[in-house]
Parts: C-alpha cells; sequence; structure tokens
C-alpha cells in the first residue's frame, strides 16, 4: 500500500506532466495572472543582483582604500611627488603637450591633495 | 558573499527570461508539495514564490550547496524546496520523522536499551488513511473513468506508460492523455483535504528522496 501511495504522490508532483498552456491556465483560474508571477520573480532577482554588485563594491571600495592608505606613509615628499607624475604619466600616450604637461602638474597637485586629506581622517 | 555566485544568478536569471514555464511549473510544483505535506495547514499565509525566492537566495549566497557540474538547476531547486516544506510540515504538524536504518545499524542498535524498551509502532492509522485515500480516488474521483482508473493501477503497480499502453492493447499516445488526465483530475481534489493524513513514513521519503 504505501509504495502504490509513494508513486501516486510522484505521480502528483511530476509537473513536466503540464503542458505550458495547462500550467498558465491553473494559475489564472485561480486568479493570479502568470506574467505578474514572472514580473514579480524578476523583480526578486534584479533587486538580489543590485544588493550583490553594491556590497561587490564596496568590498572593493575597502580594499583599494587599505592599499592607498598603505601606500603614502614612509616615502619622501620628493618620491611622492615623483611617483605620482609617473603614475598620471602612464594614462597619457606619445609626446606630450604643453597642454597636457599643464594638465599633468593639475593632476599631481589634485592627488597630493587628496592624500593630505585623507590622512586628516 | 559568495564570490562565484555570477553563473548561479545568471543560471537563475535565464530560467525566468528563457524558459518561464517552467519556472510557473517549480511555482506549482512547491504548491503541490504543500498541500500533500501541510494539508489543511496549507493557507494564504504560506507564500510559495516566496519560498522559491528564499531557495534561490540562498543558493545565490552559497549558504545552500549547489554543485553546478553535478546538480541541474532544476533539480538543486526541487531538492531545497522539499527541505523547505519539509520544516515548514514539522513546525506545522509537530510531528517526528520515522527514519530507517541500514541493516548494519538496526544491528549495531538492537542491544541498545533504548529499542529494548521503545519500538517504532507500525504505523496502523496511516495504513488505513492510505487506504481510504485510495478507496476514494478510484471510488470517487475516477468513478466515470474506467479507462482512467485501469491506467492508474497498472501505474501504482510501477508500470512504465510503455508497458501500460502493451497491457491495455493501446497505444502509448493514448495511455499518455490518459495519465494526463488522471493527474488533473487528483490534482483537483488536492484542496479538499484529500491528502490530510498521510502516513509519516511516506511522507518523510516524499520529503527526504
Amino acid at each position: 500500500m504505501n509504495q502504490k501511495l509513494h508513486i501516486l504522490l510522484n505521480f502528483l508532483l511530476d509537473t513536466s506532466l503540464d503542458t505550458d498552456e495547462e500550467v498558465r491556465t491553473y494559475f489564472l483560474e485561480k486568479g493570479e495572472d502568470p506574467d505578474a508571477i514572472l514580473n514579480r520573480a524578476q523583480e526578486f532577482i534584479n533587486k538580489k543582483e543590485a544588493e550583490l554588485k553594491l556590497k561587490e563594491g564596496g568590498e572593493k571600495q575597502s580594499r583599494a582604500r587599505e592599499v592607498f592608505n598603505n601606500f603614502t606613509p614612509g616615502m619622501s615628499s620628493k618620491e611622492n611627488e615623483i611617483t605620482e607624475l609617473a603614475y598620471a604619466y602612464r594614462n597619457k600616450k606619445g609626446d606630450l603637450s604643453e597642454e597636457d604637461k599643464e594638465e599633468l602638474k593639475i593632476q599631481s597637485q589634485k592627488i597630493k591633495e587628496l592624500k593630505k586629506r585623507l590622512n586628516k581622517k | 558573499m559568495d564570490k562565484n555566485y555570477k553563473p548561479k544568478l545568471q543560471a537563475i536569471k535565464d530560467l525566468i527570461k528563457k524558459r518561464p514555464n517552467d519556472y510557473l511549473r517549480m511555482l506549482r510544483k512547491t504548491e503541490i508539495l504543500l498541500s500533500i505535506s501541510l494539508g489543511n495547514k496549507y493557507n494564504e499565509t504560506i507564500r510559495p514564490q516566496g519560498i522559491l525566492n528564499e531557495v534561490f537566495s540562498d543558493l545565490i549566497d552559497g549558504t545552500r550547496a549547489w554543485d553546478m557540474e553535478k546538480l541541474s538547476l532544476d533539480q538543486v531547486v526541487f531538492m531545497n524546496i522539499r527541505s523547505e516544506v519539509s520544516c515548514l510540515a514539522k513546525k506545522e504538524r509537530r510531528f517526528t520523522t520515522y527514519e530507517e536504518n541500514t541493516d548494519e545499524e538496526n544491528e549495531n542498535s538492537i542491544n541498545k536499551l533504548d529499542n529494548i524498551i521503545y519500538t517504532e509502532p507500525p504505523d496502523i492509522e496511516g495504513e488505513m488513511d492510505a487506504k481510504a485515500m485510495q478507496d476514494f480516488i478510484f471510488n470517487e474521483i475516477l468513478k466515470e473513468d474506467d479507462e482512467g482508473g485501469l491506467v492508474l493501477i497498472e501505474m501504482l503497480e510501477g508500470f512504465t506508460q510503455k508497458e501500460i499502453a502493451e497491457k491495455l492493447g493501446t497505444t502509448v499516445d493514448k495511455t499518455e492523455v490518459h495519465i494526463r488526465r488522471v493527474r488533473r483530475k487528483i490534482i483537483s481534489h488536492l484542496n479538499n483535504g484529500l491528502f490530510e493524513n498521510i502516513p509519516k513514513s511516506i511522507l518523510s521519503k516524499i520529503l527526504k528522496n
């Protein structure tokens, strides 16, 4: 008897026996729009993805801050300045125009200022 | 946070977007499992889609294991739905699950005092309920459906669709039509308390296997 009941319950759970139309009709008859159900599922997954990306971004940011903070102390101001300029220079290709040179100086000053402020905190 | 969450997330996104009817089948399966397991305790406060969301969320986060090389999404979701429903059923029905021991375990535990004092009583009431369920299905639900009844008898004996077709002297396609019809008819009685008193051992197997 129990074996038969077991087979029966598994048979009832076999939703692959429902055609696409049957499964959609079931929800419609219950007063639930299948497309609304799918939209809710989509919204849930989108929200989950956004949460994960935010978390991932936060982790990356804190790792970058850690690296950046560990990078500055112990270096002389002269070395610091050279590194900053070299860093900015790497972002530029080819011969530098006067305009680019000026831009590099501005960027270097900005980085120096940013470091000062971060170290104050 | 599981660093390898992306392929899992993508598989679930693909299910919803590219195989929407399979998602609906998954949801329907959750409902059927809830109806079978909780009987009349299954009410509107229990949301099948909430259960599915929870399972998806845990799979993505890695709090529920998923070896993507071994198990498909459909398989791992069903396994986890069963475990969720099992927890709900335990909470709602307050029953203790019946654990089946291996022969070795039985032999090892034979001298344990607990086993001498207490042995699991046979589930006589459960057997009677199972008999009553089967009688109701054949005598009421399939009362006017002789062919459906015959097909179900053979199915419950464990015969395949092809074997049933051969035994009844009909085609596989016609047998499949009967099978689908019988299933629809029985399922339509799920919410009328048809499976309210399933033997604990059977329910436990359904929720574990």
